[in-house]
């Protein structure tokens, strides 16, 4: 057998072992023989590193379309989080500034219809003093009459009246209180209150609890501020 | 995946179809990478080494002495994958009941291996020489050594005349190129 015949059969693994022994020897002796086979060794292995790499690249372009589509995709997922995260706290931004400003919007303060005054009043009255106080913006002066007035008389007028100047002190908690507290009492200013009390929650934040109220008011046409309890509730 | 369907792919793999490949490479890269995620290796190499069993499979399917494949072809991709991953791993076990060509597994394997036995400096040189042959030598070349044809195998293949002929063209080419190589490595590559 030639020693090309012997390589070629060598490359394709088909040696038997006689021919094994014969190759192995040339090998060993003949270093013509040696260097060809090195040669073609290389040969080979150029050329399936070749065949690979030219395949492996297809696999990679494809494995770059895959991830770069899960990089896109998470990049989408990230910006709508970020869009979602950022619009949440706008609107809660929003939401806690909006109570408030509807309250401002809203609220005007309660005219005094209990207790009017005349010129001619005897302004020694506690009572006239207390809406004199009311009338002329002095709060402060005009809750503490109320309240000692309250304990004394018992109308239960001057509660509401009292949760009127605990609203303009900017006192909401102790206003609603007041409110709440004038609640047992079914007055001519009921309604009224009830108009206010939502105000109060709204400016303390309480959203639910003032659209309760003003569902309340909205029940029927014949409750102070219907058609702004309604138009109020529909912006909350 | 029935079987019939797998017939398909092999048969298209077998034919050269390598859109074949972005079919199996994108079906069982999830799978086989939650598969091979118990070895301690990064994604990066699982995905190296998830191209090259695929690779590896479509050679086996192409050059291996197999005559039917009966087994899913997720089978045949995660036992390459294994045998590559111990491959790496170094790992002395052998996979066993591998329903593959092993042997042309194993060499293929080596082949494609890079940090092995040759300067890759001059495997580069070898590539660019072969690439400058004429297109029927890297034919040639290429059935003998890449997809162990016969020289009667390249003779019915390429409708040459007879043997001899097939014979004396390989090692014209192979002149060829060793020339090549020589003539470009005394002017320094």
């Amino acid at each position: 057998m030639d020693s090309e015949r012997l390589i070629a059969k060598y490359f394709l693994n088909q040696l038997s072992a006689e021919e094994k022994v014969m190759f192995d020897n040339l090998i060993q002796t003949n270093s013509e023989f040696k260097e060809q086979v090195e040669f073609e060794e290389k040969v080979k292995k150029s050329i399936f590193q070749q065949e690979h790499t030219h395949l492996k690249q297809q696999l990679q372009h494809v494995e770059k379309t895959i991830s770069s589509k899960h990089k896109r995709n998470t990049w989408y997922l990230v910006a709508a989080s970020i869009v979602i995260l950022l619009s949440v706290s706008i609107l809660r931004n929003f939401n806690s500034a909006t109570p408030k400003k509807l309250f401002d919007t809203y609220y005007t303060v309660a005219s005094n219809t209990s207790h009017p005054i005349v010129r001619d009043t005897n302004v020694s009255d506690t009572l006239t003093k207390a809406f004199i106080a009311y009338e002329s913006k002095q709060y402060a002066q005009a809750q503490a009459l109320f309240s000692t007035l309250y304990h004394t008389t018992n109308n239960s007028e001057l509660l509401f009246y009292e949760g009127i100047c605990y609203l303009e002190m900017g006192n909401t908690t102790l206003a609603i209180e007041a409110f709440i507290k004038h609640k047992n009492f079914n007055d001519k200013l009921a309604s009224k209150r009830n108009w206010y009390l939502a105000l109060a929650y709204l400016k303390n934040n309480n959203v639910s609890k003032a659209k309760n109220i003003l569902k309340e008011i909205t029940t029927s046409s014949t409750n102070y501020n219907y058609t702004k309890a309604k138009d109020l509730l529909s912006k909350l | 995946m029935d079987r019939d369907h797998v017939q398909q792919l092999i048969k298209r793999l077998k034919n050269g179809d390598s859109a074949v490949l972005e079919t199996i490479y994108t079906k069982y890269r999830k799978p086989f990478l939650s598969f091979a995620s118990r070895y301690n290796l990064d994604k990066e190499e699982l995905l190296d080494i998830y191209q090259d069993s695929i690779l590896a499979l479509v050679d086996n399917v192409r050059n291996g002495k197999i005559e039917t494949l009966d087994s899913t072809l997720k089978t045949y991709l995660f036992s390459i994958g294994k045998f590559m991953i111990f491959k790496k791993l170094k790992h002395l076990e052998v996979v066993n009941e591998l329903p593959l060509d092993t042997n042309r597994l194993e060499h293929y394997a080596n082949e494609i291996d890079n940090q092995r036995v040759y300067e890759q400096e001059e495997l580069e040189l070898f590539k660019k020489c072969f690439g400058q042959l004429g297109k029927q030598c890297q034919e040639l070349l290429n059935l003998f050594y890449y997809r162990g044809y016969t020289l009667e195998e390249i003779q019915e293949t390429l409708d040459y005349d007879n043997y001899n002929v097939v014979k004396s063209q390989k090692s014209r080419c192979l002149k060829h190129l060793k020339e090549l190589i020589k003539s470009k490595k005394q002017n320094g590559f």
